[in-house]
């Protein structure tokens, strides 16, 4: 059987256009999926510095110190330091 | 062949038409169409950076930023304002009236709602899917503590084109370090604005601030914070400063004045409450002065602390001036511990005579004043001080118990803490270290000079003590620590004279006197309950002290 070049030219260049449209539309779908992950990694990032601020806000001094007093511990000021020069337990 | 010229006349006409405009689109019209093509296919992306984080020693920061975000409405994409209100005010509470004036006004292209959204209600509103409305980032200084440290942080506002500026403090000083490099990206784009992944990109690289660890202690801030508060309102004080510094290399342990302001709200405060009163404001010291100049007089071999005042046991004539004590009390024959311990003006120009005026000038410059301290801060002032040759005898007197000279807070800590640390004067720190990425930058900026001997520093030191032990504040000291200490009562010149009334009360020590882990300057301007410094400044000092020895668990001598 005679092969047509003209024939095996064509069959070659549908196959390559048809390949061609594939890799295309495969790559709009990678740049669509690839725009919406950027676009998650700012939304992430943004969202984890928004976390660190409210853990540091909750674990500041004050917040803690409403807390505590607030779970019926007391301030400082309700404690003295007595210092004696008097033995007051020994060991035996 | 009339129709092949006819034809080729035409053809030809028809080349050199497209040859024109191509010429016209290539070279005539590059510059604009290239330009459109690139919008067209081009997406330009800005990236902000977000400025850096000031970190406690205890590595809690202490201010950052976070992205938040300002809503905006377009009028004229709107067709159904009432529901996207409804939509909107679910999530984001809203004006009625002022939104719907806003909305039906179509001439309006583009309106700012509100501002400082987080992302959190970002992501709610987006998923609203809101016609109409649009989000641009941007980033806000967050301060976990609140205003804690706000004089010592400063805060960040608008220069003259809107980008972000540090102002006073921290922020005003290391604005270049803490702000970031803003960067910026291209990319190749589809039709439906896609990137395309086998396209170009190219851009720049955003580069976030550099992060500031300072020697700052948490605890002590906050307790000096508190206690100042406290103290200003049980004495009756119009305001207030505390500093805390580290004798031995200078790190700012805790700085606080009050008022004070709220640097996320900078723009509602009190615009005089901005300036850091420890670094700018220059105050007569008083009493406190008193061991400094005695420094000079042991430093030079004038007087030993057993030196026997022979003019102390009744007030001097000074020129045409008579200098009394700041009790009408004379003690005949006092030695110089004593003259410390009883704070005694008449003592002091007995001292003061004997430095001369060019020793005291000299040492007044060794000991740092007049001049800048260096502290990585934003606004520091310097003191002044009057020509060598424009001084006279009563200026050397008055000097000597602290009177007729200006000195800063800080200036007068650092001196102070020359006692603590065998003679040297040292530079205020407030900054340890500079991250920048992965990279560290330790700083250890600023001189350190011998300027008294070690002995001269360990005998004011035992002169400090004994005064805080038998002085007139001894009633309020922290039992079983030694302490070192003076108190200072400044009368405050008004318009060419003292105001009788009103004072400046002070007390600036160190402790524990044999080990010093901390040097300390407590000054209350206009106590109302009583004048003096050692029954205002001193108590409070000795408070803030006992709070300190329990944090860093100091026990008693």
């Amino acid at each position: 059987m005679k092969k047509n070049p003209g024939i095996i030219f064509l069959v070659i260049a549908i196959i390559l256009g048809i390949a061609q449209l594939y890799f295309c539309s495969l790559l709009g779908t990678s740049g669509i999926e690839l725009g919406k992950i950027e676009e998650k990694i700012q939304i992430l990032e943004a969202q984890n510095r928004e976390i660190e601020g409210e853990i540091a806000r909750l674990s500041s001094l004050a917040e803690i110190q409403k807390r505590a007093v607030s779970l019926g511990f007391q301030t400082r000021y309700a404690f003295s330091n007595y210092s004696s020069q008097k033995v007051i337990a020994q060991n035996q | 062949m009339r129709r092949i010229k006819i034809l080729l006349g035409v053809s030809t006409l028809a080349w050199v038409g497209l040859v024109i405009r191509l010429f016209y689109w290539q070279v005539g019209s590059f510059q604009k169409l290239f330009l459109e093509a690139r919008n067209q296919h081009l997406e330009k992306e800005e990236i902000s950076s977000p400025r850096g984080t000031i970190f406690s020693s205890d590595n809690f920061p202490l201010v950052l930023s976070k992205r938040v975000y300002s809503l905006f409405i377009q009028p004229n994409q709107i067709d159904n304002p009432q529901e996207v209100y409804k939509k909107i005010n679910q999530i984001l509470p809203q004006d009625q009236k002022s939104f719907f004036e806003v909305v039906s006004n179509k001439k309006i292209n583009w309106y700012p709602l509100a501002k400082g959204i987080s992302p959190t209600v970002k992501e709610s509103l987006e998923n609203q899917k809101i016609p109409g409305i649009g989000f641009e980032p941007q980033w806000s200084r967050f301060y976990p503590e609140a205003s804690m440290a706000a004089n010592l942080l400063g805060f960040v506002g608008g220069d003259e084109n809107g980008n972000e500026k540090g102002y006073f403090g921290l922020e005003g000083f290391y604005d270049r370090e803490l702000k970031g490099i803003s960067g910026w990206r291209f990319w190749e784009r589809d039709l439906f604005g896609r990137p395309i992944i086998i396209g170009q990109e190219w851009g720049r690289q955003s580069k976030a601030g550099r992060d500031l660890y300072l020697y700052l202690d948490r605890s002590v801030q906050f307790l000096v914070e508190n206690e100042l508060k406290e103290g200003i309102k049980k004495y009756g004080a119009i305001s207030g400063s505390v500093v805390v510094m580290d004798p031995l290399f200078g790190g700012i342990l805790a700085m606080a004045s009050f008022p004070s302001f709220d640097p996320a709200n900078f723009a509602k405060e009190d615009k005089s409450n901005f300036p850091n009163p420890v670094v700018s404001f220059n105050f007569e010291p008083g009493s406190v002065f008193k061991p400094i100049v005695m420094a000079m007089a042991i430093d030079l071999g004038l007087v030993n602390p057993s030196t026997v005042c022979d003019s102390c046991s009744g007030p001097v004539m000074v020129g045409e001036h008579l200098i009394k004590t700041w009790n009408e009390k004379y003690y005949p024959n006092s030695t110089m511990t004593e003259i410390i311990q009883h704070s005694d003006n008449v003592g002091m120009v007995f001292v003061g005579r004997k430095v001369g005026i060019k020793n005291f000038v000299n040492y007044w410059e060794k000991f740092g004043f007049g001049k800048k301290t260096g502290i990585d801060l934003e606004g520091e002032s310097a003191s002044f001080i009057r020509e060598k040759n424009s001084w006279k005898e009563i200026d050397l007197a008055t000097a000597s118990f602290g009177q007729g000279i200006a000195v800063t807070p800080i200036q007068l800590t650092r001196a102070i803490a020359a006692f603590a640390n065998g003679g040297k004067l040292i530079t205020p720190k407030v900054v340890k270290k500079i991250k920048d990425g992965e990279k560290e930058i330790w700083l250890n900026n600023g001189e350190e000079k011998q300027i008294i001997r070690p002995i001269t520093a360990k005998v004011i030191t035992q002169m400090m003590v004994n005064a805080v032990e038998k002085g007139e504040a001894k009633w309020a000291k922290p039992k079983g620590h030694k302490i070192a200490g003076k108190t200072g009562t400044a009368q405050i010149p008004v318009a060419g004279h003292y105001d009788e009334e009103k004072t400046i009360a002070s007390f600036v020590g160190f402790a524990p006197a044999n080990d010093p882990k901390f040097v300390m300057l407590v000054t209350l301007r206009e106590p109302k309950t009583s004048p003096w410094g050692s029954e205002t400044a001193a108590p409070l000092w000795f408070e803030i002290a006992k709070g300190i020895f329990q944090i860093w668990g100091i026990p008693p001598s």
